[in-house]
């Protein structure tokens, strides 16, 4: 990277810790800092969106759309639908009840035990994935910039902590508009360029895109199995985002901070106006990057620390002989490519199916060798991560884009991977707070002693995750490990809150059994998928879990409340 | 503050522009291909 990238890079990130501390400088009490300070409803949008934007969205998605095409946002047909849910069932009665954290509902509806279980199952839940935002790009970065993982795990980590620990809930929500900015800012500007630099038209680059199978955005086709269609879309996927954007307090507290119901309801929206086309745009630019490398030759592996550790190795002779081969599987396919445009011109549908077929077969021939290629960074290094998809976009990024932009871009990431560590650290503290320590145990202390307590915890979270970050493994692709970890547990939380609003006569005692076993059983289905479970095969989509989660606790809870006595309810 | 918002015009706008996406989106996948 050049000096004015670097530049860019820390002087926007310095900017934002600098700004959110200032806005939010001198006395501030335990309900602004917890609360924020009554927010218009596209600054409550803007939040909602930048904390669902983690690194990992900018980082993976592209790979994801390079590698599987685009039929990801499916997963996303689901939120507008959940965002009217919410906003016509969750927010009244958030509002109505003037909570700080959304467990606070589930004590006066139920019990304290069963909102100290939601709490607890939260805290674990966002706990780890606050580890998995501050780890998942670090992974990246660290290996981009030459950084050591741990540096780049504290160096985000602590630029969080710093401005949302100062600024609380205000904090958080202050800086998420710069961060947004930077975000958008700086992806459509990659994306104007990508699609500049592609040797052919847009249209064409469309051709090449569809007829090798990335344009698969909709898929009608009904499989429990597949991850990603429209049925899962419109099913699973809307009972994630009712938990994610209703019980989960690190998106709670944002619209909490809305000046009206009005305010939150209309930020609510807004995200769900706005979040397919966000969507759309990140794996489209993957797209793009896919099209461009059908016209410049892609590095066979796009993690450069594997090959460069190739290359000094024993089997170096061996990865140039993949390498040549994969040379010359490219211009072959390069030259069918020209080919079907050619025919695509001419409507020779024939002449198209036959290509399409054609550059199939040398799509996998060149797959194959990358096989071969990580078979020998194993052979190598046993420890050594094969999978480079997430390493798809920077690289390309870092290659092709011309300097300053490259700055921006991993300004992007960075911003990104803060504004969603800020919101979950926010919320970790808040509720450690809220639904722990002042409720069970410190109850009669006064409100400077909670606004110090608010802020130790928050900060105690970010020390955690960044430990954690240092400790955990790389998992299979980062944003569903994300999404799988979320998925555990979401649709327990879930079920206590549906049975909340929708089932009056279900009390404590039954709701709190029936999570438990809910919760017994996704892990159980979890541990168990892909084998069998009392004698019956089990292959599910984990988006599947959410709504087993759910439904399960729902219809247990309904079942037990008959047995629970009288007295107590 | 009273609330004069027509909710009933927001939510259906929000659904008939998720129903026009897929649309587009589903054009997009079977032209392309």
């Amino acid at each position: 990277m050049s000096t004015i990238d670097w530049v860019i890079l820390f002087g926007t990130i310095f900017l934002i810790v600098i700004y959110g501390v200032y806005k939010t400088r001198g006395s501030q009490d335990l309900e602004g800092y917890l609360k924020g300070s009554n927010d218009n409803w596209w600054t409550i949008g803007l939040s909602i969106m930048a904390t669902q934007a983690s690194a990992i969205t900018f980082l993976s998605t592209p790979g994801q759309a390079y590698a599987d095409g685009m039929r990801f946002i499916q997963f996303y047909f689901g939120l507008p639908i959940a965002m009217i849910i919410l906003s016509i069932t969750f927010i009244p009665i958030y509002y109505k009840l003037k909570i700080y954290t959304a467990y606070e509902f589930l004590e006066g509806r139920f019990d304290l035990k069963t909102r100290t279980l939601a709490a607890l199952l939260f805290l674990v839940q966002r706990g780890l994935a606050a580890g998995i935002t501050i780890l998942a790009p670090s992974i990246i970065l660290s290996s981009l910039l030459g950084w050591s993982l741990v540096f780049t795990n504290i160096f985000i980590g602590v630029a969080v902590i710093i401005y949302t620990v100062s600024g609380g809930t205000k904090a958080v929500s202050v800086t998420h508009k710069q961060q947004m900015a930077v975000m958008m800012g700086g992806m459509v500007l990659a994306g104007i360029l990508i699609i500049n630099m592609l040797p052919v038209t847009f249209t064409e680059a469309l051709h090449v895109a569809g007829k090798m199978d990335k344009l698969n955005i909709v898929n009608f086709e009904f499989d429990l199995s597949d991850r990603y269609n429209f049925w899962s879309g419109m099913t699973a996927a809307v009972f994630l985002f009712l938990s994610y954007f209703g019980t989960d307090q690190s998106q709670v507290q944002r619209y909490l901070t809305g000046k009206s119901l009005r305010e939150s309801r209309m930020g609510l929206v807004m995200n769900g106006f706005l979040k397919i086309p966000m969507q759309f745009i990140i794996l489209f630019i993957g797209v793009m990057v896919f099209v461009f490398y059908q016209f410049y030759q892609p590095p066979i592996f796009f993690n450069k620390v594997q090959t460069e550790k190739l290359e000094q190795s024993e089997y170096r002779e061996d990865f140039q002989v993949l390498q040549e081969s994969y040379s010359q599987g490219f211009e072959a396919k390069n030259k069918d490519i020209l080919s079907l445009l050619e025919a695509v011109k001419a409507q020779d549908q024939d002449r198209i199916n036959e290509l399409k077929e054609e550059i199939a077969l040398k799509t996998d021939q060149q797959e194959q060798t990358r096989d071969e290629v990580k078979d020998l960074m194993v052979k190598n290094d046993p420890l050594a991560e094969t999978r480079d998809t997430d390493y798809v976009f920077m690289r390309f990024v870092m290659d092709y884009l011309p300097q300053g932009v490259i700055g921006l871009l991993f300004a992007v990431i960075f911003c990104a991977a803060m504004s969603s560590t800020s919101s979950e650290l926010n919320a970790l503290g808040s509720t450690s707070t809220v639904d722990l320590y002042k409720r069970s145990i410190k109850k009669q202390e006064s409100p400077g002693h909670y606004l110090l307590s608010s802020k130790w915890f928050t900060a105690l979270w970010g020390i955690f995750a960044i430990i954690f970050a240092s400790y955990a493994m790389l998992f299979e692709n980062l944003i569903q490990a994300v999404n799988l970890l979320g998925s555990l547990f979401y649709g327990t939380i879930l079920g206590i809150f549906l049975v909340g609003f929708y089932m009056k006569w279900v009390r404590g005692n039954a709701v709190f059994i029936a999570a438990l076993v809910a919760e017994a059983l996704i892990l159980l289905i979890h541990w168990k998928n892909g084998s069998e479970l009392f004698g019956i095969s089990i292959n599910i989509g984990y988006l599947w879990y959410n709504v087993i989660g759910c439904l399960a606790v729902m219809v247990l809870a309904a079942l037990l409340q008959p047995f629970m006595s009288a007295k107590n309810t | 503050m009273s609330d004069t918002t027509n909710w009933k015009k927001v939510y259906g706008m929000l659904i008939l522009a998720l129903v026009v996406q897929i649309m587009l989106y589903y054009g997009l996948t079977q032209y392309f291909s």
